[in-house]
């Protein structure tokens, strides 16, 4: 439940505090921050489905050169943060950048220009498309291959078989993993703070760090709270609708061979490209051309922070689910009461910044001395929206272990701890590394959250990677970036396994 | 009407089909039957244009289609798992396959009235029971008025009771609308009732093609045999022109040295007196409701073979003599 407070505290706030403060705001910022949120979540659903869905497609459906390998390198680009990306490419396009000092040498030159809202979008949406592609993988692989054989031979072309019903009985599933894009898209604070893109999120930096507006910050807050709950609700909507499960004994999709196999390949090479490759490529480049020995050896510093942070969270957030399911499964809770206790789940929906803002509303309210204290609330902030991460992990491995099970272990003489230890631990010891690995993970790639929470003077890899960019010296961010990324390529290789499973 | 001719077809190393031919009359039922795993699903879908061979090439009314893609066959598939459209109600699952012109209320009437539908148009397929659901599934297939008619299994998902009474139903109506029709069965009562004519497939071949009579009475190996009936099989050898078995002996034209017999178990008769040919003990007697199974051995005790029986006076000890008419009996090699 107290994980829940800091959403509860945005709401009450928002009802009890006075409203004088918005004037300025809704008349002038107001409508820029609809205008640019909108159109960069418009342009990133767009651009994460086209990719997304048409990726997950081709590798489910035909065989083309290199398909198995694209199957877990789409997912890739999901192991770099957003920030890191879009400050890779605005490195990349430059005036010092590879691409021009290349078009230099042939004594051309062009300007190129990222950092402006269609450039957020392209950014944002080649490393987040993994979220629809994974959703619809997932989906398509489960699909009975008699429906899509049996529409063809009632004469309708793949293509509107794929339209009339592929689409229709998969879109729960990809409508799931938009939600993601579109939450991630809210929760960015990076890109569009580089970029000098003002939105929801730079809004409520600006009313609480620059102007130190709480209030302000805490309308900012309800206003993209609402619209996550709006898309919370319409995912239940969608979800509730219409199950359909494939029975048993159903053939599943398997490859063909496609006469446009080339076509397949360069389709999903863009992605991963663009997404992946161009980025890191930046990356290594910078890390290369300034490997001042200083840079990596205040790295170790930064790596020590960010794993304590990432251990304890991960740690508690782990501790926290195991004591909650195994609540949940001694008790036999009915679906209802089970239902009220997954309420922390949504911390995982609500951008980073807006908790932040709640828990900062909560200590200010408390006692305003206790802002300053160490990294607590930092740890709370993320336990907050991490949780689920690792809630939901622990859960569905909870759920594979037979009920049975426990009933014969309490009828060999065990009593309740000494099952949870000799029986469900044991059992789910790759469950809750993983899960320990993921909260580990988004922890690491944290920024909003991180900079509004974290104490003065305490830098992250995430939070030194962003203000050396964010500073004019970006090539000085590359090494903490790198880091991320392969510390964030873990999990991923996590995810494929689960999925292939 | 429709040909298949030397067509061939491995997935990877493993060869399914080898050099498959056969035709399918106009109008004509066709069943394939084999053991699971012979080929005959893989053949089905080559004909439906789901898959295409290695070699050889499918011809339908003489224009070659080995090639052509699904949707422009127009060969109604009725898929084992029935594959209804589950977002779909019954009408739009019967109009899926049709023209927006085609899609008349007319049409859906007679469609829902003739399998039996009338009433269900507007009901989602999980809102039907299994033999309804086999109903919508034969209504798409029948609405776009399909070249040829394609059931896989198509009764397999059914119990006992509602397969029988749903198969007489449709071999009714296929009969009536003369609709030529590939069926795939591994269940002899559905090939027998249903079929015109049938092929029996093997490890990718086919090893015998003709009507069900033909090849209940006559099959060309313990294969076909078994696979549409129970069979009593007897080794025997060639002994001063007569085929000695160690059950006793059967007089018997052109044998080889060394032979089996079959025999269709209604064929023999029983009699506790010794005044056929055959004979042997009754080691046990099981009950199987409409008859008994028999396990009958040889007085040397070195073979048994089990027969199907009527209800049977005998009990386990007693000796038993079976008649065997000559003409009911097939020597294999």
């Amino acid at each position: 439940m107290v994980l829940v407070l800091p959403v509860a505290f945005i709401l009450i706030r928002f009802f009890s505090v006075g409203h004088s403060d918005w004037g300025s705001l809704s008349s002038t910022l107001l409508p820029l921050y609809i205008g640019n949120t909108s159109y960069l979540l418009a342009g990133s659903i767009v651009v994460t489905l086209v990719l997304g869905v048409s990726t997950a497609w081709v590798v489910t459906l035909y065989d083309f050169p290199f398909r198995k390998q694209f199957e877990w390198m789409l997912i890739l680009p999901l192991a770099i943060p957003t920030y890191i990306s879009a400050i890779a490419y605005v490195g990349l396009t430059d005036y010092a950048g590879p691409i021009r000092i290349l078009l230099r040498s042939f004594d051309y030159d062009i300007y190129l220009d990222m950092m402006d809202r269609n450039g957020a979008i392209f950014v944002m949406s080649l490393v987040l498309y993994p979220y629809v592609y994974v959703a619809s993988r997932a989906a398509f692989a489960m699909q009975s291959a008699s429906l899509i054989e049996v529409s063809r031979s009632l004469g309708r072309s793949m293509r509107a078989t794929f339209t009339r019903v592929v689409l229709p009985l998969t879109w729960p599933a990809i409508f799931s993993g938009l939600i993601l894009v579109v939450m991630e898209v809210l929760n960015d604070y990076g890109v569009v703070q580089y970029y000098g893109i003002p939105t929801f999120t730079t809004g409520i930096f600006r009313s609480w760090l620059s102007l130190g507006n709480l209030p302000q910050a805490i309308f900012l807050s309800f206003l993209t709270l609402t619209v996550v709950l709006v898309l919370l609700i319409a995912q239940v909507l969608i979800q509730g609708q219409k199950n359909y499960t494939i029975e048993k004994e159903d053939r599943k999709l398997t490859p063909l061979r496609s006469r446009y196999q080339w076509g397949c390949f360069i389709l999903c090479l863009f992605p991963l490209f663009f997404g992946f490759v161009v980025p890191v490529f930046q990356l290594l480049w910078w890390a290369v051309k300034v490997t001042e020995l200083e840079s990596w050896v205040f790295s170790a510093k930064l790596v020590a922070n960010t794993s304590l942070l990432g251990a304890m969270t991960a740690g508690l957030a782990v501790i926290l689910s195991i004591w909650f399911t195994y609540t949940f499964r001694i008790s036999q809770l009915p679906r209802s009461a089970r239902a009220m206790l997954r309420l922390p789940m949504v911390g995982y929906a609500v951008p980073g910044a807006v908790i932040a803002i709640g828990i900062v509303s909560m200590i200010v309210w408390i006692n305003p001395e206790w802002i300053y204290f160490g990294i607590t609330a930092l740890v709370f902030g993320y336990l907050v929206r991490f949780f689920a991460v690792g809630f939901g992990t622990i859960e569905s491995g909870f759920d594979k272990i037979p009920y049975q099970l426990d009933l014969a272990a309490a009828s060999l003489g065990k009593r309740t701890f000494s099952r949870l230890f000799k029986v469900h631990l044991p059992l789910l010891k790759p469950v809750l590394i993983g899960a320990f690995i993921m909260v580990f993970v988004d922890v690491a790639k944290e920024l909003p959250l991180t900079l509004i929470l974290r104490p003065f003077n305490y830098e992250t890899l995430a939070t030194n990677a962003f203000q050396y960019a964010k500073d004019e010296m970006a090539p000085r961010s590359a090494p903490s970036s790198l880091l991320i990324i392969f510390v964030s390529a873990v999990p991923v290789y996590f995810l494929n396994k689960l999925l292939s499973r | 009407m429709l040909r298949v001719e030397n067509v061939n077809k491995s997935y990877g190393k493993l060869a399914v089909l080898h050099d498959i031919s056969l035709s399918v009359n106009e109008g004509e039922i066709f069943s394939l039957a084999g053991e699971s795993g012979c080929g005959k699903t893989t053949l089905l879908r080559i004909i439906a244009g789901l898959e295409y061979p290695d070699g050889g090439s499918v011809n339908l009314k003489g224009v070659d289609i080995t090639q052509l893609k699904p949707e422009k066959r127009r060969f109604g598939f009725v898929f084992q798992n029935l594959a209804l459209f589950p977002h779909l109600t019954v009408r739009q699952n019967i109009f899926f396959g049709l023209k927006r012109k085609q899609r008349t209320d007319n049409k859906l009437h007679n469609i829902l009235a003739m399998t039996g539908m009338t009433g269900y148009a507007e009901r989602y397929p999980h809102q039907l029971s299994g033999g309804q659901q086999q109903r919508v599934a034969l209504a798409r297939a029948l609405a776009i008025d399909p070249e040829i008619l394609i059931l896989d299994e198509p009764f397999s998902s059914l119990d006992e009771l509602l397969k029988a009474r749903l198969r007489d139903e449709v071999f009714g109506l296929l009969r009536e609308l003369r609709i030529t029709t590939i069926l795939v069965s591994h269940q002899a009562d559905d090939c027998f009732q249903i079929a015109d004519r049938l092929a029996v497939m093997k490890t990718g071949r086919i090893v015998q093609t003709g009507t069900p009579s033909v090849v209940y009475q006559s099959p060309v190996s313990t294969y076909v045999a078994y696979l549409f009936g129970a069979m009593v099989l007897l080794e025997g050898t060639k002994k001063e022109g007569m085929a000695s078995t160690s059950f006793g002996s059967l007089a018997l034209p052109d044998l080889p040295d060394r032979f089996r017999l079959m025999i269709r178990p209604e064929n023999v008769v029983i009699s506790n007196v010794n005044d056929y040919n055959l004979s042997g003990l009754v080691k046990h007697k099981t009950f199987k409701g409409p008859h008994d199974l028999l396990t009958i051995q040889s007085k040397d005790g070195d073979a048994t073979f089990l027969l199907e029986t009527e209800r049977s006076s005998s009990k386990a000890g007693d000796t038993i003599y079976l008649k065997v008419p000559r003409e009911s009996v097939l020597v294999m090699a």
